[in-house]
């Protein structure tokens, strides 16, 4: 694949801190409750048995009510969740194999309790990115960095994302000028020999390690002594505590009752 | 007393793979001047001022920065009065944003909350950047991260401003304004460059490096104007003082 497209596709990361500067209420949040939200929701979804297909259903609420009021572009979240799920594919697609029961009938086809655990890996995976995605988009991600050191995560492990943010954009475009520099030359043979590729990551290792020398000296310059301090006001206020609340209160609620059972059951009653 | 004063005497380094990076450097510069330091790729520009700042230490000979020799126990007090503006604004801008980034230097000095904000304000309206304050710095162009860079150094007031190929990588528009904002600094100011046209614009004073030798030091347009100095040093006369190309007069 030429870089650039990479480049392009792949890693418009960027573009989220792009949405992260929105203005809806949900952006105004303080990035803490957000952040406590999404990981009370992805506990919830990801401690689901593995056949409960039909509980994770309403969970789907919360990611829909994100993009709707944060007026978030499903589209291109929806191509970032496609770009990793080959992982989740890759986690589940072996459990129609080993798991062959017959769970459920559907008419004359019988559903093995391997295809309903794929299907509930891949929901699970939907889900869970999903909700990450959301949140970075409404937060950005140096904030949600700021509130995990605020909710006690450890310093030295924040200011490595932080880090890891900043110079990502660096790496992949030096990457992508070595592999643009690369194809110029090779006229038209496409593949990468892999004596090539390894000194093409030696190279890239080399001119990191240097460039980390170069931020450290810039670093010491300015007076460094091994700690970074960054002061950010954060409030959590009466907004952040209604949105923690009642989207977890939904969630418990998702969690310990199997509504689309209980609404199906209803229906039933009526008719 | 003066922190103005940057003093080399017989300054010598080796880089650990055997490279002679800097060979018997003296030099003495005082308050508010400004000089241009020149020379062809690898004559040692780079790691002459990566020493004014104990950045590298010299295997022999030393450094005074005012009325102090640049030790260890000094360092931290060296750093403050010596700014150092790397050539690759990428090095240079290493927080979240621009903010946090020229927070970075007032905050280390253990300045109060409030005043760090009025230093940060101030640092970049200096430099016309004060719009660019929340922005992320990956996401800007070439001349606003130069601008940050300055801004970064400025925030924390040195005495003295040490600048790598400030003008590399700028369009003619970005450089014109950065020369004309470095005209208005009282800054002590030593500027590593290529660019001989800004030299001559900026700096009364020129030190000519070669092979990490001193090979003339005066006045800019004296030395300039000697075709064979600028020969043998790997240099060239700046277009301003060389003939129309159009009536080659």
């Amino acid at each position: 694949m030429n870089m650039a497209t990479l480049e392009n596709k792949l890693f418009d990361i960027g573009y989220m801190d792009t949405l992260a500067s929105g203005t809806t209420g949900l952006h105004q949040l303080d990035p803490r409750a957000k952040l406590i939200t999404t990981l009370i929701f992805v506990s919830m979804v990801v401690s689901l048995g593995k056949y409960e297909i039909s509980m994770m259903i309403p969970f789907v609420i919360y990611p829909m009510a994100m993009i709707l009021l944060g007026e978030l572009p499903f589209n291109y979240l929806l191509k970032k969740m496609v770009l990793v799920a080959p992982f989740a594919i890759l986690i589940g697609i072996f459990n129609p194999f080993m798991d062959r029961e017959v769970l459920v009938q559907i008419g004359s086809l019988g559903v093995s309790g391997g295809w309903i655990s794929f299907f509930s890996i891949m929901m699970r995976f939907g889900l869970t990115v999903s909700a990450a995605l959301i949140l970075i988009s409404l937060t950005g991600f140096n904030a949600v960095c700021m509130a995990l050191e605020r909710l006690g995560v450890p310093k030295p492990f924040v200011i490595q994302l932080l880090f890891l943010y900043r110079y990502l954009f660096v790496l992949i475009d030096e990457a992508s000028r070595m592999v643009r520099a690369r194809s110029l030359r090779s006229f038209g043979s496409s593949g990468m020999h892999f004596k090539i590729f390894v000194s093409l990551i030696g190279q890239l290792l080399l001119r990191t390690l240097d460039r980390a020398q170069r931020i450290h000296l810039a670093m010491c310059c300015r007076g460094f002594d091994g700690h970074i301090r960054i002061n950010r006001p954060m409030k959590f206020g009466f907004n952040e505590i209604r949105f923690v609340l009642t989207w977890s209160l939904l969630f418990v609620c998702f969690r310990s009752y199997n509504i689309p059972l209980k609404i199906g059951e209803l229906i039933a009653e009526y008719f | 007393m003066s922190h103005h004063i940057v003093q080399a005497d017989d300054l010598h380094y080796t880089y650990p793979d055997g490279t002679v990076g800097i060979d018997s450097i003296s030099f003495r510069i005082t308050h508010g001047e400004s000089v241009a330091l020149v020379g062809a790729n690898g004559a040692g520009k780079s790691t002459l001022l990566l020493h004014l700042n104990g950045c590298l230490i010299s295997s022999k000979g030393d450094i005074r920065i005012g009325d102090y020799p640049l030790n260890k126990k000094n360092i931290k007090a060296v750093r403050r009065s010596v700014g150092m503006v790397f050539q690759n604004p990428d090095d240079q801008l290493f927080m979240p944003t621009v903010f946090d980034d020229v927070a970075f230097g007032p905050i280390n000095l253990g300045m109060h909350e409030s005043k760090v904000k009025k230093k940060v304000l101030h640092a970049l309206e200096t430099v016309g950047a004060e719009h660019l304050i929340n922005r992320l710095p990956y996401k800007l162009s070439g001349g606003e991260k130069r601008a940050a860079a300055i801004a970064t150094v400025l925030a924390v007031s040195p005495d003295v401003l040490v600048m790598d190929e400030p003008t590399s990588n700028l369009d003619p528009m970005s450089r014109k304004r950065l020369i004309n904002l470095l005209k208005t600094f009282e800054h002590t100011k030593i500027i590593a460059t290529h660019d001989l046209d800004m030299a001559l614009d900026l700096c009364e004073r020129t030190i000519v490096l070669h092979k990490g030798k001193i090979t003339a030091d005066g006045p800019t347009m004296d030395l300039f104007n000697d075709a064979g100095l600028l020969a043998r040093s790997g240099l060239e006369k700046p277009l301003g003082m060389q003939g129309c190309p159009v009536c080659n007069r």
